[in-house]
């Protein structure tokens, strides 16, 4: 390779200064395409991200077997113009990484996923990428899989997200306790009528035990020891220590309500909270519990200062038990839990929140639904870098 | 109950630190012999401290920064013993032991209030493959990294670093490869947990670019192997930026929304 010191810029065969100032370039057109218009780039919908996408493939391979003709295209698909386009495309990210992002339509640096500068080093990595990928294509040979994989993979997987997102549809779904819902709303005043509805029978939580932490007794603020919340997993069976105050739990009652002498009593009622009988250093102190709509809360006060008290109950499941009804009909039982999705007539949908106010007495849920047409495209990309990875641990470098 | 764990913990410290003052002084057979005792020993004992720990909270201790930093000692130390061993190189286990033994020592200096607590977003089939593979990648990358400032020290006295970076090549190779791992296996979690792959929330958008500053190293080595104090350099230096999407995150501003930061 000549040494570029030797070459005049602009001169092929290009390489690293020129990528430094397309990338430049393109930063500086996106930013100022974002500064005049103040608005975000286009994200077209189906039919016209597909026709974008069968454009792009067309562009690619047509300038791939064009290269020989041209050093420009031969210059895309080389380690600088990687580098270039990996760099541009990094540096954005970064700026994303340090600036707080909110989306909200007008692109600004804290609304950079919208921005044209965004959009252009996603081209141009998307162009770099492709062209790169192909030519190790032909012919094809086993020694060029992983390559292959690796940057098709990537490829495919960025492109059909980025394609794909005018596509997306992400609702939300109320649902109340023996009703039946077709609706789902976006902010205050987008609704969509479903090609399917649910009925909730019955939504179900299951807590932890309720944390203990040391609070004012006036405030209820959490305490700090050693700058750290003073707060601990409730002591059952065994003694913990927060500021030298050793505490133990002598019992323990996920449902309990509050009896007419103000004692706890277990018993499975709506509105039934958790409490704790607790001894500290030794000397019986009476319950906490950390109240919710039914039941005050209640402390146990140890000095004018310092008092300890129950947390509000973590989450350790919950889920809904709906029935989903068809268009024909059909009619079947589902469990939607979180990290658990079901998927009817393309929709998924996952199990969001619920009234927090009521936690586990909630007869409220609500469903997030997401479609999302172009993620098997997504996912064939990330298979592909998967088994691409796996070849790069077990073949390691190849020497050029 | 968490007393008893901690003093596995301790023998691991004392083990390990006995035995890289050994491993850099490796004078005769005897003393490299102690010094793989002990340095296993360690291993042993902090193996043990990791699963009486997974008992006793009962869920994968995986979701704190202390926790994670436990199979970051964990992978440092068994990647480092397997490449010595397979290579025999003295310094790599040294470097690597070092590397475990700071990790573990931070978290004596910040012990974790481990909360058996685990929540529901995060009880899932992808939690440990995810968390694991992303400690290895960690683990391989750190290395890397040493070899680094091997390689500056090296190249400072004048001498030749190509055989050095050559070998930083295998690591960063093994080290990238479960770093991809990590971020497809986080999207495809995301997915279902979240309802979708990619957000660009503050841990993924440093996740990113962490995976790509290693990429960038890659393709530089690649096309242009002659450079070699600039591929020293960002060697060493490129896993900063790894720290800065491991823990970094949580002090950074743009991170006090992300769905990512636990603890
Ligand atoms: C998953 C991420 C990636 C991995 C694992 C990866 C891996 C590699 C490897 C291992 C090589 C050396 C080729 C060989 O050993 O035969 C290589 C070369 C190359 N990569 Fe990547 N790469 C990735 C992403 C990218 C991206 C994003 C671009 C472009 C923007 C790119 C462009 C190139 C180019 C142009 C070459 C040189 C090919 C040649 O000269 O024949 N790569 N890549």
């Amino acid at each position: 390779m000549t040494k570029n010191s030797k070459r005049k810029i602009w001169h092929h065969p290009w390489g690293y200064p020129e990528g430094s100032l397309i990338a430049f370039g393109l930063l500086l057109t996106g930013f100022l395409l974002d500064f005049s218009t103040g608005q975000a780039f286009p994200k077209p919908p189906f039919p016209w991200n597909v026709s974008l996408f069968m454009l792009l493939i067309s562009v690619l391979i047509v300038a791939h077997l064009n290269k020989k003709s041209s050093p420009f295209i031969r210059w895309l698909s080389s380690v600088p113009a990687a580098i270039s386009a990996l760099v541009l495309f990094t540096f954005i990210s970064v700026l994303m990484g340090l600036v707080p992002q909110k989306n909200m339509g007008v692109p600004s640096p804290s609304n950079l996923l919208d921005s044209w500068a965004y959009f252009f080093s996603y081209i141009y990595l998307l162009v770099v990428l492709g062209l790169s990928s192909l030519k190790r294509i032909w012919p094809l040979e086993k020694r060029n899989a992983a390559y292959l994989l690796n940057h098709l993979g990537l490829w495919l997987a960025l492109a059909a997200a980025g394609l794909g997102a005018g596509d997306i549809q992400q609702y939300n779904m109320f649902l109340t306790e023996g009703k039946t819902t077709w609706y789902g709303y976006q902010g205050k005043n987008e609704t969509i009528e479903l090609p399917f509805a649910l009925r909730l029978n019955d939504f179900t939580l299951e807590n932890y035990p309720a944390k203990i932490a040391l609070v004012d007794p006036k405030t209820k603020a959490i305490l700090r020891s050693a700058g750290k919340p003073a707060l601990t997993d409730l002591p059952l069976d065994k003694l913990k220590t927060i500021k030298g105050f050793e505490i133990l739990a002598t019992d323990y009652l996920d449902f309990a309500v509050i009896d007419s002498l103000s004692n706890f009593i277990p018993l499975i009622d709506t509105g039934a909270v958790q409490a704790a009988r607790l001894t500290v250093n030794g000397a019986v102190r009476g319950w906490v519990s950390p109240g919710n709509f039914r039941f005050p809360m209640r402390i146990v006060p140890i000095s004018d200062t310092l008092a300890i008290a129950m947390l509000k109950p973590e989450a350790k499941r919950y889920a809904s038990d709906v029935t989903v009804f068809l268009p024909d009909q059909q009619q079947y039982p589902e469990l939607i839990e979180v990290n658990k999705p079901i998927e009817v007539e393309g929709w998924k949908i996952y199990q969001s929140d619920y009234d927090e106010r009521f936690g586990r007495w909630s007869r409220h849920s609500i469903l997030e639904i997401v479609r999302d047409p172009w993620l098997p495209l997504v996912y064939v990309g990330f298979y592909m870098m998967i088994i691409g990875a796996i070849l790069l641990i077990f073949q390691g470098k190849k020497t050029k | 109950m968490w007393y008893y764990f901690e003093i596995f913990a301790l023998i691991s410290v004392i083990m390990w630190s006995v035995a890289l003052v050994f491993t850099v002084w490796q004078k005769s057979k005897t003393i490299k012999l102690i010094s793989e005792v002990l340095s296993l020993g360690g291993f042993i004992s902090l193996l043990v401290f990791i699963i009486l720990l997974w008992i006793n909270l009962d869920r994968p201790p995986m979701r704190t920064l202390g926790e994670t930093r436990l199979w970051y000692s964990f992978f440092l130390f068994l990647i480092g013993y397997v490449v010595y061993k397979r290579w025999n190189y003295p310094w790599f286990l040294s470097y690597s032991l070092f590397l475990a033994l700071v990790f573990i020592v931070l978290n004596w200096l910040k012990p974790e209030a481990h909360s058996t607590t685990l929540m529901p977003a995060l009880q899932s089939i992808w939690f440990v493959p995810h968390v694991i593979v992303y400690m290895i990648a960690y683990a391989f990358l750190g290395v890397s990294s040493l070899i680094g400032f091997k390689a500056l020290v090296e190249h400072s006295k004048g001498r030749p670093v190509k055989l050095l970076l050559d070998f930083g090549d295998n690591i960063v190779y093994l080290g990238f490869g479960f770093l991809t791992l990590g971020l497809v296996f986080g999207a495809l979690w995301a997915k279902e947990a979240w309802g979708h792959y990619w957000t660009w929330d503050p841990k993924e958008t440093w996740a990113f670019i962490s995976w790509a500053v290693y990429m960038i190293y890659m393709h530089m080595r690649y096309h242009r192997p002659q450079k070699e104090t600039f591929h020293i350099r960002m060697l060493a230096f490129a896993f900063i930026i790894l720290l800065i999407a491991w823990f970094g995150i949580n002090y950074l501003p743009a991170a006090q929304t992300s769905v990512h930061v636990y603890s």
